[in-house]
């Protein structure tokens, strides 16, 4: 089955192209459902597949030689993964999971590589996602440094909220520790600061944002200047 | 491997661990619970909040409290003599 027509495509990336170029490409784009916890890519294996997700939430894991575990970014209908494949390079430089399940249009990792080659349009969205990931990334790395954790799980959970659709999101504390890098005990007691103050609700698996301009605020400069960013580098493309 | 659960608690207010984790035994939930411990405590110590007299219960599944660690006695481990 190829794509929707491009008003009914919910990938950022895919709906931002002129038509002319997404009609072109909609026919190589095969819709995937993507269930929690599948794994996408690990590092140094081969890339086959494109994935523009259009729904659910996908995260770049980093593990260290000594076993330690953590999230260096998250992308959903906002970016497309691997980002390696805009480097021309084929083998994937982390290991991707679905965190949250959603779905995806994929492109044979061949077909990418020469849409990247043959298409101005489309190479420039994709290295404009790009950056706007890596400028993601950099702003995760200054808050692992500065924020606290509550600041850091209001900020994470902001960000899973901009690319899941209503307000719950579905996530265990378990898979919390692994994405701020903590133990799960700061996760249980930020999760309960966050609830002392009305901005979720939190349930076994399942938190819901209810207040999200308050979490905004408490999660002040922790949160905002990269969704800026992605806005402004996804502003007059064409 | 047994569930235990690690609920925070403090002056009447509790956080509780619906979730739990496993561990072998015991002790490794012990030093699980201490290491968590730490880690809360850096992080209040890091924002100049105070360590507030806390404590973890660890918990079995049907809810029964096995033991209990102070965030204070933590604190003191930590201490020079």
């Amino acid at each position: 089955m190829g794509a929707p027509g491009q008003f009914g495509m919910t990938n950022r990336l895919l709906a931002s192209l002129p038509l002319d170029d997404y009609e072109r490409v909609a026919p190589q784009l095969k819709y995937v459902e993507l269930p929690r916890g599948k794994v996408l890519f690990e590092l140094g294996e081969p890339i086959e597949k494109v994935y523009f997700l259009t729904s659910g939430v996908g995260s770049v894991i980093v593990t260290t030689s000594g076993g330690h575990r953590t999230e260096a970014g998250l992308f959903g209908w906002d970016g497309y993964v691997p980002t390696t494949a805009a480097t021309d390079v084929e083998l994937s430089s982390y290991d991707v999971n679905v965190q949250i399940s959603g779905d995806a249009y994929v492109l044979e990792y061949s077909v990418f590589r020469e849409w990247m080659e043959t298409n101005r349009n489309f190479a420039k969205i994709i290295t404009r996602s790009l950056e706007a990931f890596s400028i993601q990334v950099a702003y995760t790395a200054v808050s692992n440094a500065v924020h606290d954790i509550s600041e850091r799980l209001a900020r994470w959970l902001l960000m899973c909220h901009d690319r899941v659709p209503g307000h719950e999101i579905h996530i265990t504390h378990d898979f919390l520790a692994v994405m701020l890098g903590v133990r799960r005990p700061s996760v249980t007691t930020s999760l309960h600061v966050l609830e002392g103050n009305g901005f979720i609700k939190a349930e076994r698996g399942i938190v819901t944002i209810r207040n999200r301009a308050a979490l905004e605020e408490f999660a002040h400069d922790a949160y905002g200047r990269p969704e800026q960013e992605y806005r402004r580098l996804m502003r007059n493309l064409f | 491997m047994s569930r235990y659960f690690f609920n925070i608690r403090r002056s009447g207010d509790t956080a509780l661990d619906d979730e739990g984790e496993d561990f072998g035994n015991l002790e490794d939930a012990r030093e699980h619970a201490v290491n968590s411990i730490r880690e809360l405590i850096a992080a209040q110590i890091k924002v100049g909040a105070i360590v507030a007299d806390e404590h973890m219960d660890i918990c079995d599944d049907a809810g029964n409290t096995l033991f209990s660690v102070s965030f204070h006695d933590v604190v003191k481990d930590h201490l020079a003599k």
